[in-house]
């Protein structure tokens, strides 16, 4: 909270270095699991275009997730830009 | 007549924050600040063995809430009537059935009970501290009484185009998106997404055909910096823990359960520091800071009627109630607050518990205000967007000096 210094400056404790897990499963958390089903929905209908490399069904930790999530959010970015011309 | 405030009003920045309900994270301010509409520590459910949960401080910044607590339509209905059947037509949530929802899922009745915990004060300094210097909004209600996609809907389009449920890959004419209607008109918009790993809730309507609106986090800190902040920015924080492309750690920072809660009071602090920093953006921008919907977690104020989003009807099959669903009623209440060196300090404005000055705010009150305020008339929107309250009517006419306004230290 407020110092005594400075009644307006506020210090933002640092969450505990054990707090960071790559491995937790997606099960846990429905909205990234829901994030990823609608980027495969995507992927499912843009097929001729996309090619992550990626089997959906392996992707169970939110490391997992994270990696496919940026490879689509690539391919989506530069496929407009290629369209554009850019 | 407009407020010196809304005269230089410049930027809006919305930051949405994932599954808290407003008693689990502000509640606690009710003890300091009575305007506050917390909780008075004797609120409580019954658990599954009838036994009275009392709400408590005692939430954990991780740990407790795993698994991720139910918030689809037919567990919400439980959570605020107390059975997944229907209610009859304008009854009054009782707000009765967090602990028995959540002990569906592990029956567990110890486990259950933690659905009531909320945060002490001193445990979240950066959302309360927020919350008691600038305005504070007691009646802002998520858009649905739902998850977190048809609910952001109504932040991007004023609508979830009949949805309640997390698959919405339509967009329906005539509406379109807030980014969308910006455009046209000739402004500025971005939604930054904290990076590529993490991306957006807003895959297949707005990534997939325009991903050029949308830019990363690192982009909107150098934007601050550089003076070059669109008119309307949307942030979403980071939603996964995962390795960033520097190979470090990167935190999720969005506070959905399990996250860890501190990361993402870092993050809320960052995007404000960055802000004030700049003293001429500081001056010129509002930043709205938002949770999308409750999370399953306990509120105790029951959500209010609205008006219907005619002609959009959830079918039955999608609320697992037994019945359509008109939205014709709002979500669980979730914090919101409007930061500027505009708004005066202490702003605390009156929800459902006043009747007389009480207001109800809603995601579609975002479009609503954005397009208030960049575009003027506009009548391609929902009934809901039309309906709703707007909120830079709380930029005054005297502007706040530094020396009043919170610094949050990070280091």
């Amino acid at each position: 909270m407020a110092t005594p210094s400075n009644p307006n400056r506020v210090h933002v404790p640092k969450p505990a270095k054990r707090s960071f897990n790559k491995e937790r499963q997606l099960e846990g958390n429905a909205l990234l699991r829901n994030q990823v089903n609608h980027f495969h929905e995507l992927e499912r209908r843009l097929r001729a275009e996309l090619e992550t490399g990626i089997q959906y069904q392996d992707v169970k930790t939110e490391g997992q997730a994270a990696a496919y999530i940026k490879k689509m959010t690539e391919i989506l970015h530069h496929r407009v830009f290629r369209s554009a011309g850019q | 007549m407009a407020t010196a405030g809304l005269n230089n009003l410049k930027h809006i920045v919305v930051l949405m924050m994932e599954n808290r309900s407003f008693d689990h994270m502000l509640g606690s301010l009710k003890a300091v600040d009575s305007r506050i509409n917390g909780i008075t520590g004797n609120e409580s459910n019954l658990d599954s063995t009838n036994e009275p949960a009392k709400v408590q401080p005692l939430a954990e910044f991780q740990g407790q809430l795993d698994p991720d607590p139910d918030h689809h339509f037919t567990e919400v209905n439980r959570q605020l009537y107390g059975t997944t059947a229907a209610p009859a037509p304008g009854a009054v949530p009782t707000m009765s059935g967090f602990v028995q929802s959540y002990y569906t899922q592990q029956q567990n009745v110890s486990h259950s009970r933690k659905i009531m915990y909320y945060f002490p004060q001193d445990k979240l300094p950066v959302l309360t501290t927020l919350a008691r210097s600038f305005a504070v909004f007691n009646g802002w209600f998520s858009s649905i009484p739902g998850p977190t996609i048809c609910n952001r809907a109504f932040a991007h389009y004023g609508t979830s185009f009949g949805k309640v449920t997390m698959d919405m890959f339509e967009i329906k004419p005539p509406y379109v998106s807030i980014y969308e209607r910006l455009l046209a008109a000739g402004h500025t918009t971005k939604l930054y997404y904290y990076d590529t790993s993490s991306s957006t809730m807003e895959v297949v309507n707005l990534l997939k055909n325009q991903p050029q609106i949308f830019a990363t986090y690192q982009q909107f800190l150098s934007d601050c910096d550089k003076g070059q902040l669109p008119d309307y920015s949307f942030i979403e924080p980071n939603y996964s823990d995962h390795e960033g492309d520097g190979g470090g750690q990167e935190l999720a920072s969005d506070q959905h359960p399990d996250h860890d809660v501190q990361a993402g009071e870092i993050f809320i602090a960052s995007v404000y520091n960055r802000i004030f920093q700049n003293k001429a953006l500081w001056q010129s921008t509002a930043l709205l800071v938002v949770y999308d919907e409750h999370g399953g977690i306990y509120d105790h104020v029951p959500p209010p009627a609205c008006t219907p989003d005619a002609p959009f009807i959830a079918p039955a099959s999608d609320t697992g109630t037994g019945a359509t669903f008109a939205f014709d009623r709002l979500g669980v209440r979730v914090p919101a607050i409007l930061i500027s060196p505009w708004v005066a300090k202490g702003t605390v404005v009156p929800g459902p518990e006043d009747p007389a000055k009480g207001r109800v705010f809603e995601h579609a009150s975002i479009p609503a205000t954005v397009t208030s305020q960049y575009i003027g008339a506009y009548d391609n929107r929902s009934p809901r967007e039309k309906a709703a309250q707007t909120f830079l009517d709380l930029l005054g006419d005297t502007a706040r000096p530094d020396t009043d306004c919170p610094v949050f230290n990070l280091d």
